[in-house]
């Protein structure tokens, strides 16, 4: 650790005392100051009429950082020319004060550096003899976490996943951090042997705009029949073979703590599902009429757990949207439909976009990994699939 | 990024500022207002007509066209250098190293300023910035309270009727790249739900309420089955003569598509060049020139640096068969330059190529310089 030449007094400012103005002060008078409410630094006891001067000297920000640099960190003068903190400098009642560009982090040590031989040097005052510099280092508390964040679910929920599934989504109870995805989450074997490469890694991780819903994707190029990747190395999963995925407890959410407890979901491997979902299978309950009781859509595999909740919508016989609330129920075999008001008699529809999936990314246009010689290239697949219902009165 | 320098196609250059009455204010090049774009996240950059900077911002579904006024010329051909840049950012903006993560470096051609989409912090109180690094490896913020921009937003959904009325959607577009073409910026993105690999195009200076023009991507695998897989990183090129776009794909092949099918078709089918061996994901594509030759650079998330020569591109036979080993490569064949843990690359000047590289030996993070003349 290098010190610097002319180190006067080095003063870390314990966090949590409550107060609003911290302190470190050289011999001859010169202090800084840390306000903990607007994170500015401070430094007073200035020569006035160096104070002055310097205010009209009009500096460039370069000059101004050699004057008072604030650091993240405890060293005094950092190492490898390190640049400081932006900010906005200025002289405020006879104070040179820096306010940082960004909001400090909480927990995190600063030191902020005032080079009094330099003030002495282009701006006088201050008497005779050498100036020492002054250093002080401070930290905002760290707030307590309220609640731990946990994992609060996983989709798929069943305990039986096709060897050529696709995505798996992860539910937080409160947002998370992005940048840790590819090494909290792991795929083990029935042996213990993790499985390398099972995910697709990507930059851009796959996380809702709340950030409390991440996306994980089975490395396509191994699920894809005939894919290079699928060659090499084989699907990642393998029928009849029994899995753990693992997240990782030190996963750090959007505050920066880790998760109150890591998360296993265990799972079997059937055979590959290479089949598009058929709607003509799906089974229909309508409710009766009068009533808010749920309109049951039941499919005889499992779907995608997101486009269940998005991709399907009721309306009514002109075609208006029916307002409600759906929700995806029974290992993602059905999807539930309450309506805001009752139910009147008369025809309705569901209105289901043929880009819903199933587990393994088969959507209702076509399968995953387009056989070329069974299927014509470009083909469009149906538009978006009605099915029709009528509600009844109980008496009808 | 990728600015094509093969491929130069700069129309739309001259918009800025054209006959303007020399006492008025000018106003904002390419129908662009002042303003605060107020990014939620910066990640894909691009440099467009004009030194405009596109940014694609993941989180707000949007891309911004962003007039950084950099009007600097540099024709040197030197190095730059910053060591350690990531220790340089977080002193910086005051965070610890490990709360900074750079998504993506563009190097402006006429300045040789170069741009990093930066996040300061991982967590909910992130803030995306912009920071400029100069030749003299100094670095800046790119200051986003009062700019002149312009915005995009991306279609949000599978088709618009397909918005669900259940509550707010859960749905995403994680923006993989850009690229400025013939008037055009292209997009290419991954969902976080239903799985297909779109490329958007939206003209530019943007239009209000223009949505973007989405197209599904195909490439055929070993003649049999094809598939939509996320395009990591692409290229405007040249193939036989040609305007293309080359694809590096997260399942490891790379593809040419034709341009001039971008305008005509909903489906794009392109054509398998090259296996690049397993166990890896393409980061950037660039071209560039050695000896006076046209060849593209590609840097990956776990092999070296590849470089290619547009003549064995030109001659390239589609890829139909697999290989036969794990690892193995097939299709064009290419240099591995001795160069490993290169995470962002773009064409610096003449000689160089710019590089934001993971140190092997003692784990630093360097933004470097690497002379073209050894790719």
């Amino acid at each position: 650790m290098r010190r610097p030449a002319l180190l006067g007094l080095g003063l870390v400012v314990a966090a949590g005392l409550g107060l609003c103005f911290h302190k470190a002060q050289d011999a001859a008078g010169a202090a800084i100051h840390f306000d903990r409410d607007s994170g500015a630094v401070e430094v007073e006891g200035l020569d006035r009429a160096g104070v002055a001067k310097l205010a009209r000297a009009g500096l460039s920000a370069a000059d101004w950082g050699a004057l008072l640099a604030v650091y993240p960190g405890r060293e005094a003068t950092p190492g490898d020319h390190l640049p400081p903190m932006l900010g906005r400098y200025g002289v405020e009642r006879g104070r040179v004060r820096f306010n940082p560009r960004f909001p400090l982090v909480a927990g995190l040590d600063y030191t902020a550096r005032f080079d009094a031989a330099l003030f002495k040097a282009r701006f006088g005052g201050g008497g005779p003899g050498a100036a020492p510099a002054v250093v002080a280092t401070f930290a905002l508390p760290k707030a307590v976490p309220a609640a731990a964040t946990e994992v609060a679910a996983v989709y798929p929920s069943g305990g039986e996943l096709p060897a050529n599934q696709l995505r798996v989504y992860i539910h937080f109870s409160a947002p998370m951090s992005a940048g840790e995805a590819a090494s909290r989450i792991h795929l083990f074997d029935a042996a213990g042997r993790e499985v390398p490469r099972a995910f697709l890694r990507l930059d851009q991780e796959l996380w809702d705009p709340g950030r409390e819903r991440f996306t994980l994707l089975f490395d396509p190029g191994r699920i894809k029949r005939g894919l290079r990747a699928n060659l090499d190395e084989g699907a990642p999963l393998k029928e009849g073979v029994s899995y753990c995925l693992v997240i990782d407890r030190a996963w750090r959410d959007g505050r920066g703590e880790p998760l109150g407890a890591g998360f296993e979901k265990r799972f079997t491997v059937t055979a590959a599902d290479r089949a598009a979902p058929d709607h003509r299978a799906w089974r229909l309950e309508a409710p009766p009429a009068g009533s808010a009781e749920p309109v049951v859509l039941c499919f005889p595999e499992p779907l995608d757990h997101a486009l269940l909740g998005e991709l399907i919508e009721v309306r009514d016989g002109r075609g208006g949207r029916v307002s409600g609330r759906a929700e995806v129920s029974a290992g993602e075999t059905a999807w539930r439909f309450v309506p805001s008001a009752a139910w009147r008699s008369g025809p309705y529809h569901l209105r289901v976009n043929p880009a819903l999936e199933d587990r393994a990314g088969n959507s209702l246009r076509a399968v995953f990994d387009v056989d070329l010689r069974a299927q014509e290239a470009d083909q469009q697949g149906p538009g978006q699939i009605l099915i029709p219902f009528e509600v009844r009165s109980p008496t009808e | 990024m990728k600015l094509g320098r093969c491929l130069m196609i700069m129309a739309a250059a001259a918009v800025a500022g054209a006959g303007l009455a020399a006492s008025r204010p000018a106003p904002a090049p390419f129908g662009m207002t002042y303003g605060e774009p107020n990014l939620k996240s910066a990640g894909a950059l691009a440099v467009g007509p004009g030194g405009v900077l596109f940014v694609g911002d993941s989180v707000g579904a949007a891309v911004f066209a962003l007039d950084v006024k950099d009007q600097a010329k540099d024709e040197s051909a030197d190095p730059i250098e910053i060591k350690e840049i990531d220790k340089k950012i977080a002193s910086l903006l005051g965070v610890a190293p490990g709360d900074v993560l750079i998504h993506d470096l563009a190097a402006h051609p006429a300045s040789q300023n170069i741009y990093l989409s930066v996040s300061r912090g991982r967590g909910s109180d992130a803030i995306p910035l912009v920071l400029r690094a100069s030749r003299r490896g100094q670095l800046e913020e790119v200051p986003l309270q009062k700019i002149a921009f312009s915005k995009a937003d991306l279609a949000d959904a599978p088709d618009p009727e397909a918005k669900t009325q259940y509550g707010a959607s859960k749905r995403r577009l994680a923006i993989t790249d850009l690229a400025f073409v013939d008037g055009e910026l292209l997009v290419a993105g991954l969902s976080n739900q239903e799985f297909a690999s779109t490329l958007r195009r939206l003209p530019f200076p943007f239009k209000p309420n223009v949505a973007a023009t989405t197209l599904e991507i195909y490439h055929a695998s070993h003649n049999r089955y094809e598939t939509h897989a996320p395009i990591e990183t692409f290229l405007p090129y040249h193939f036989k003569g040609q305007p293309a776009l080359l694809a590096g794909y997260g399942c490891a092949p790379l593809a040419a598509f034709p341009l001039a099918e971008l305008k005509s078709k909903k489906h794009l089918r392109g054509t398998t060049l090259a296996e690049l061996g397993g166990g890896n994901r393409p980061l950037d594509i660039i071209g560039f020139q050695k000896n006076g030759k046209d060849h593209i650079l590609i840097a990956n998330s776990d092999r070296t640096l590849m470089s290619m020569s547009s003549e064995e591109i030109d001659r390239a036979q589609p890829v139909t068969t697999p290989v036969g080993a794990p690892y193995l490569t097939s299709g064009v064949g290419y240099v591995s330059v001795a160069e490993v843990g290169v995470m962002q690359l773009d064409n610096l000047n003449a000689n160089h190529v710019v590089v934001i590289q993971r140190r092997i030996s003692d784990g630093t993070l360097n933004l470097r310089s690497l002379p073209k003349k050894w790719m």
